[in-house]
């Protein structure tokens, strides 16, 4: 992934995992993923902020589930069999995102991204860094690291 | 940089190693003094050996001058031409000092400027009778001498006075030239190694690398060689230098005195152009050309090490005679090691190769599905698991010395700048601690050492004022104690002033005054804990630098560790800190709440209690809003982990089927709410059911016991009421996410042998979030005022009874052998006095109203008696019910209702209580019991009467006491405390013949005052009686080491006065 941006940065071109939030359509970088699992599992954390799920053990690591609707100041995720964790790597940090359902990957090259509007089916602008713009629907690319600031 | 890293590293770490000796052995040494205990002085020469030779060899010119130059004020210690004093030492303290930096900033060593370390080292050598030959240049500290071999080469710069030394130690010396890469790396070792095993048989003067001798890669041809020359001094004999060497013979000189010359050269970088190794042709005859190709591709299979670090090994070698400086650089910081015993690193070995076995038969097991099998291998496995982790925990483990040594030199430090004469003691320095724990205890013992000899120990003419040795003392004490490591910080010092202290607090607004006013002495002593306090009145830059108790505490609770703090006001302050081993493994206590399992670490654990549902009820009290269990007497706060937490408990109402808060106002409701629900009838029964259906609902759960986890953490005593108690497990720590640390109820997470996670309760934070402080306070007031009353004012066991209906009173139970009740018909009259029939023999009874005016018993069919034994004669008193015992504090008043046979009065329980003074009582009854007193009293009259020094600090026990002397005729001085006794006793050493003494006294105690008699040759002849009400074997036994020749228990009039007069009898004699 470190080699990756060497290439010209117009051609290049990037692949989002996407997944369904509330109503929105999102994406995340793959290479910024983990995994994507159904462990649901969750040990409930009494006083953590309300978009704290829980957390997990992830072959012996501790990683907190993070509500993904909740964070992002939507409606909480609603319990489905769609659900799932998305473990995203963040400041040396597994943590994992829950989402009402995934979607299929997307690829685009880095100019398609063009930026994203003030607000993405409800969800604030700054937590995107751009959106991708495909024959069926708007994609928000998600800022990890803005999403999971505390 | 032709050395690699790990080499350099190791160096490093070895040369640390030494250093961390040699603080202390310079301390030992200066303590010596002129008595130079030569074993230790060449303990740190040869420390400061080693680190040159390996200097030299790295090419750290500036390590190796400095070591050099301890090397040579060490030597002349050594010859005992030098006395180690005071400021020598200091100064070869300071040097090591820098060494020690330079050690730590290896890349920069070179570079830095040590040049006032040397001159102020040259002072010293200089100034030394030794060096004052006349032959000697007086601003040239060591002369340097140059070794011509036979060849005519010239090894230059080496140190006359080594060389001498050398010889007047009968050594041999040699020069030996090893060739870097056929000596050492291709015979697979390293020069540290064989720096190390030449010091086991001698001394190296000198080690140096030539660079300039060293070949370049561009000439194929040559051989590839890089010399290492060695000047060694050994015993060992030249022929045997071979075999020790492990290099042809050809390689090794041996020194004569012929060979040596003045050095032609003064200057130190004279020695980077050093002597011409010899001919590069001579060593290729040994290695064909052939072979010489092979030496690359060679090293890299033996060491297995990827191709560019060898090659880059040689190119380094090969630019470094263009530099003509020999360059250190380590890439990045090292990372921290640690240095494992090889037998502990075969364990591991062992265990390791034993885990795979025992996977190969549970896979075995597995799939020949042999469930006989599969057990036995899960049960090796499990074993080989607990031992493999123990083994691993054991390689973790440092000894305590590590840090604590090193408070010799910052107590020795500190007392010179402050003008105090301090020594310390180091206990238990070989205690292990887990090296993360022992690092991050490093700051906070050394802020409460600094704070013991910066705020404790007083200045020596303060002490000699005090009556106290001029000499403060501290103790440091590492010891083992129930799973944890026990540390004590201990003073002689001042101690604390509470009051000062709760001034303070009030000044700087952390406490009013009214708090204060409440507090006992301990609390005001424990405000130094508060954040924001800091009780040096001005910030010295010995211990005021902004760090408070306050961080110590947070540090060591961190860690999981408890401090304690007592104090006793001008003799001295005691901090212990308790701590776990390990971080990383802790046992815990399981418990549950709303379905979730929370593990307790054990350290904060004291007990579990259950409190059956019958009983809550009663058992639970209300204190303001706080729910508090009384446990054995005392007030135990309780938290309600649930509520804590904001766990939502829920369960759903039978009859209108809505999910109703099921939430307790507060922890007494719960059996109350139960009887009601019982009361309805009707419902009750569904209720119940439903709940245990749903299982969420534990309140109306058949076993509506309540489950109190009571913890401790810090200053927090608490009940931690949780829903379930399950096992203790060993947990290992894990560190839960960044959106998770501002939940400070927890220490971590952890995971369940089921896989799922469970939180680490943090029981300090908990009691802060339930803002406990305030409860636990007031909890600890009423402890500390009970245990002051126990301690400081004396406590006595009384049983009390009436006489009539009406008056209440009460006599030492001591005294007391029985209690019985007789039928009045049984008491016989002989003349004016009764006597029943019992256990043989006749009992004298009497009543109050004979010795003093009380009423007369009523006439009734039972007569309560209480036996008293008095000179060995038993007597009953009879008197009227209910008899009880109790311990109260005697504050008596001896003059308002003064009677006959009644010492005073005091109130117990509301009661105004007539204390009985037995003694006078039988005397007034039986005058010809108190023959032998009369006796004594005759004696004196003849011999001179006797005189007792007595000293105690409760005045009801002083007049007592003095009274019961005084009666048998004994002159008696009093003293309210140890102090005054002592005054008193060098005023008037003469007169007296015997000293009683209390123990716990204000100011000085029973047992300082009898060290002091016994080590004072003027009084040391008297003997000393302690009367105390500290009888436990502990107290006995320092009574015994301070010199107590007699312990009598509170109060025993007869056995006490028993006791002086046999005394006084044998001093007598």
């Amino acid at each position: 992934m470190a080699d990756e941006p060497m290439k010209d940065t117009a051609t290049q071109s990037f692949e989002f995992s996407t997944f369904y939030v509330g109503g929105a359509l999102c994406g995340i970088n793959i290479l910024n993923i983990q995994e994507i699992n159904k462990n649901f599992d969750i040990t409930q954390v009494p006083q953590a902020a309300d978009y704290v799920k829980g957390i997990l053990n992830l072959r012996g690591r501790i990683v907190t589930i993070i509500d993904l609707g909740a964070k992002l100041g939507l409606e909480p995720v609603t319990v489905s069999k769609d659900n799932r964790n998305i473990i995203v790597n963040s400041e040396d940090e597994h943590i994992g995102l829950l989402v009402d359902a995934i979607s299929d990957v997307v690829s685009a090259g880095q100019d398609e991204l063009e930026p994203s509007p003030s607000n993405i089916g409800g969800v604030k602008g700054k937590f995107f860094q751009g959106v991708i713009k495909t024959e069926k629907s708007l994609i928000g690319i998600l800022d990890i690291d803005e999403v999971l600031k505390e | 940089m032709f050395e690699d890293d790990e080499t350099l590293q190791m160096y490093i770490e070895e040369s640390l190693e030494h250093l961390g000796d040699i603080e202390s052995d310079l301390l030992t040494i200066e303590e010596a003094g002129e008595n130079i205990d030569l074993d230790l002085v060449n303990n740190v020469f040869r420390a400061a050996h080693s680190i040159k030779g390996g200097a030299g060899f790295m090419g750290l010119t500036t390590i190796k001058e400095l070591a050099h130059h301890l090397e040579n004020v060490l030597g002349l210690i050594r010859n005992q031409e030098l006395i180690p004093d005071s400021s020598r030492i200091s100064v070869l303290l300071k040097g090591f000092d820098e060494l020690e930096t330079l050690l730590n900033n290896i890349q920069t060593s070179n570079e830095t400027d040590i040049s006032h370390h040397i001159q102020a080292l040259e002072k010293i050598t200089t100034s030394s009778p030794a060096e004052e030959k006349p032959e000697e240049k007086p601003d040239m500290a060591p002369r340097m001498m140059d070794i011509v071999l036979e060849d005519g080469r010239i090894f230059q710069q080496v140190s006359m006075h080594d060389i001498a030394q050398a010889a007047s130690e009968g050594k041999n010396l040699f020069l030996v030239e090893y060739d870097l890469v056929n000596d050492i790396h291709r015979k697979g070792k390293n020069p540290v190694e064989v720096l190390n095993s030449l010091q086991k048989t001698g001394t190296i003067i000198d080690a140096r690398v030539d660079f300039d001798s060293v070949g370049t890669l561009d000439h194929t041809l040559e051989p590839l060689k890089i010399p290492f020359q060695i000047v060694f001094a050994s015993i060992i004999e030249y022929d045997m230098a071979e075999t020790l060497f492990e290099i042809p013979t050809r390689y090794i000189h041996a020194v004569t005195d012929n060979m040596l010359a003045a050095s032609s050269s003064t200057h130190p970088d004279a020695r980077h152009k050093t002597m011409e190794m010899q001919s590069t042709a001579e060593r290729v005859e040994t290695i064909p050309a052939a072979q010489v190709q092979e030496v690359l591709p060679e090293k890299k299979q033996e060491q297995g090490a990827p191709a560019g670090a060898s090659t880059g090994e040689v190119q380094t070698a090969k630019a470094a005679p263009k530099n003509g400086e020999n360059e250190i650089q380590l890439g990045q910081k090292p990372q921290s090691s640690l240095r494992v015993n090889v037998g502990l690193l075969d364990t591991l070995m062992n265990l390791a190769g034993e885990l795979v076995l025992g996977r190969n038969q549970l896979l075995q097991g597995i799939n020949s599905a042999n469930t006989k099998a599969t057990e036995l291998s899960s049960q090796r496995i499990d074993m080989i698991t607990s031992e493999l982790q123990e083994a691993i925990m054991r390689t973790r483990m440092q000894p305590i010395a590590n840090i604590l040594n090193k408070f010799s030199r910052v107590v020795r430090d500190m007392s010179h700048q402050l003008g105090k004469s301090i020594d310390l003691q180091i206990i238990g320095k070989e205690v292990e601690l887990d090296k993360t724990i022992l690092e991050a205890i490093n700051d906070p013992l050394t802020h409460l050492v600094r704070n013991s000899v910066d705020h404790g120990i007083e200045t020596p003419m303060e002490r000699e004022q005090m009556g106290k040795d001029a000499t403060g003392r501290i103790t440091l004490k590492a010891f083992h104690d129930a799973g944890q490591v026990n540390l004590i910080i201990s003073d002689d010092g001042r101690g604390l002033a509470p009051e000062k202290i709760a001034k303070a607090a009030i000044a700087k607004g952390l406490m009013t005054e009214k708090q204060v006013a409440e507090m006992s002495e301990k609390g005001k002593m424990e405000l130094i804990f508060l954040p924001g306090f800091s009780t040096a009145s001005e910030v010295t830059d010995v211990s005021g630098r902004g760090v408070g108790m306050d961080v110590v505490v947070t540090n060591i609770q961190s860690l999981g560790g408890i401090i304690e703090l007592d104090s006793t006001p001008g003799q001295g302050t005691d901090i212990q800190i308790k701590l776990p081993l390990t971080l990383a493994i802790i046992p815990s206590q399981i418990t549950s709440v709303g379905g979730e399992r929370y593990a307790l670490p054990q350290v904060n654990l004291n007990e579990l209690l259950r409190i059956p549902a019958a009983q809550v009820k009663e058992k639970i009290e209300k204190v303001g809003d706080a729910a508090v269990v009384r446990l054995r007497g005392e007030l135990l706060p309780l938290l309600n982990l649930a509520q804590m937490l904001g766990i939502e408990k829920t369960f759903t109402d039978p009859d209108t089927l809505e999910e109703q808060a099921d939430r307790r106002r507060n922890l007494a409701d719960r059996r109350s709410k139960k009887h009601l629900a019982s009361d309805d009838g009707s419902d009750a029964g569904p209720v119940d059911e439903h709940a245990k259906r749903s299982g969420k609902d534990r309140r109306y759960h058949a076993s509506s016991a309540m489950n109190i986890a009571v913890v401790s953490a810090g200053a927090f005593k608490y009940g931690l009421v949780v829903d379930q108690l399950h096992d203790s497990e060993e947990i290992v720590v894990k560190p839960v996410g960044r959106h998770l640390k501002k939940c400070t109820a927890y220490a971590g997470a952890t995971i369940m042998g089921d896989g799922k996670v469970a939180l680490i309760l943090d029981i300090s934070n908990l009691a802060q979030m339930a803002e406990l402080a305030t409860v636990s306070e007031a909890g600890q007031v009423a402890r500390a005022a009970e245990k002051k009353a126990e301690t400081k004012t004396d406590k006595a066991a009384l049983l009390t009874f009436k006489n009539t209906d009406s008056g209440h009173f009460a006599a030492p139970l001591n005294l007391v052998e029985r209690i019985e009740r007789i039928k009045t018909a049984e008491i016989e009259r002989i003349g004016d006095r009764k006597v029943v029939q019992y256990r043989g023999g006749a009992l004298p009874l009497y009543e109050l109203s004979q010795v003093a005016e009380f009423d007369p018993l009523p006439e009734k069919e039972l007569q309560e008696v209480i036996v008293f034994k008095v000179k060995n004669r038993e007597l009953g008193l009879m008197v009227t019910p209910p008899v009880d015992t109790m311990e109260v504090v005697l504050d008596v008043d001896e003059n308002t209702l003064k009677q006959p046979a009644i010492n005073g009065s005091m109130i117990i329980n509301g009661h105004t209580t007539l204390l009985v003074d037995i003694f006078e009582m039988v005397k007034i009854l039986n005058p010809e019991w108190f023959a032998e007193e009369a006796r004594t009293a005759a004696d004196m009259a003849q011999n001179g009467e006797k005189i007792l020094l007595f000293a105690e600090d409760s005045a009801f026990f002083r007049n007592q006491v003095k009274k019961y002397m005084e009666e048998d005729n004994f002159k008696v001085i009093e003293a309210e405390d140890g102090l005054l006794a002592w005054e008193l006793l060098k005023e008037r050493a003469d007169e007296i013949d015997l000293v009683v003494t209390d123990l716990e006294m204000p100011n000085m105690d029973g047992f300082e005052l009898t060290r002091r008699i016994k080590n004072d040759p003027r009084f040391s002849h008297l003997q000393v009686i302690a009367l105390t009400s500290l009888a436990s074997d502990a107290h006995i036994e320092k009574g015994r080491s301070a010199g107590i020749d007699a312990y009598e228990i509170k109060l025993d009039r007869e056995k006490l006065m028993a006791v002086i007069r046999q005394y006084l009898h044998l001093s007598r004699k």
